[in-house]
């Protein structure tokens, strides 16, 4: 008599166990990279206020534009998974 | 009787600016640069005395002389690496049978890895820009940001330097004119860091650093002149 761990892996699949991980890893990529994008804008808005050469709209800009676009990214993920 | 207004306000609108410097201490500018221009671009690895400048860790009547950053061609070792990952992300996807893997996924996933990309580029150009030393008539200060999340500021007063020497190695650095300058302190410069301190600062591939010697080499005469002179801060 086969272990019952085996049954319950192949059941485990056939039930499309295998996609919902591989749909937790990709929302979790995406997740991850939006709270890394709101970091690196927080950062950058505290380092401007220490020292800025002139460019810092510009650099701001584009930080807002790159957590919006990992906003976006990350509700289209939970949107089509 | 009092002037109810200032007669220079009412003929120009503007308000007269009063400049009162230091009792006690005079501009000077190193003879090194002083036929350069004052820079204006806010990109550039060499600022003499920029005028957009924003530094909130000056003191007052101190007086930015130059700003230096890494030589730009340094960026590029990050930015061919992405370029390389590009490349091999698509003869991948061209040369290999993909087709097992649902396409949701494959979009998910190729997004993500642009993003990623993205992300490692702009970080590199962000450590960059705020990667600064600020040379001034009175200290130098040292500003590491790496990696986004780690900020440490250094600074070290004029009159402690004991010794400045620079050296340029290499095809490119001797092309582009960029190398490393050691600057060596009396006393340790104690940084943020924990359980760090070194007795000499140092800036690592920037340009002109025999222009930046010579700077640094005439702040120190000037630093002794003032204490001469009775007029050190």
């Amino acid at each position: 008599m086969e272990p019952m761990i085996f049954s319950q892996t192949a059941s485990f699949i056939e039930n499309g166990g295998i996609d919902f991980i591989i749909k937790i890893f990709i929302l979790l990529g995406f997740f991850i990279y939006f709270i890394y994008s709101l970091v690196v804008m927080v950062q950058i808005k505290r380092m401007f206020e220490t020292i800025s050469t002139g460019a810092e709209i510009q650099i701001f800009a584009i930080s807002i534009i790159h957590t919006a676009v990992s906003l976006i990214a990350l509700l289209w993920a939970f949107m089509v998974l | 009787m009092p002037e109810i207004f200032n007669q220079a306000e009412y003929i120009t609108g503007e308000s007269p600016t009063i400049e009162t410097p230091h009792p006690q201490r005079k501009r000077f500018t190193p003879f090194s640069i002083k036929n350069d221009v004052p820079t204006h671009h806010p990109l550039g690895s060499f600022l003499i005395k920029p005028k957009r400048l924003k530094l909130n860790i000056l003191e007052q009547d101190e007086e930015v002389i130059l700003i230096l950053r890494e030589h730009p061609i340094q960026l590029l070792g990050r930015i061919f690496i992405i370029l390389i990952l590009i490349v091999a992300t698509i003869i991948f996807s061209r040369f290999t049978d993909v087709s097992i893997i649902p396409q949701i996924y494959l979009s998910e996933v190729g997004l993500l890895w642009f993003l990623f990309l993205f992300g490692m580029i702009f970080e590199r150009i962000v450590s960059w820009y705020f990667n600064t030393i600020v040379i001034t008539d009175e200290r130098i200060i040292d500003i590491d940001f790496f990696h986004l999340i780690y900020k440490n500021i250094t600074s070290t007063k004029i009159d402690n330097i004991e010794d400045v020497t620079y050296s340029i190695t290499g095809v490119l650095p001797s092309l582009l004119n960029y190398g490393n300058v050691l600057i060596q302190t009396a006393g340790a410069v104690v940084s943020m860091a924990p359980q760090q301190t070194t007795a000499s600062i140092e800036i690592w591939n920037t340009p002109n650093p025999a222009k930046i010697v010579n700077v640094v080499n005439e702040l120190m005469l000037q630093e002794e002149q003032e204490k001469l002179e009775g007029r050190a801060k």
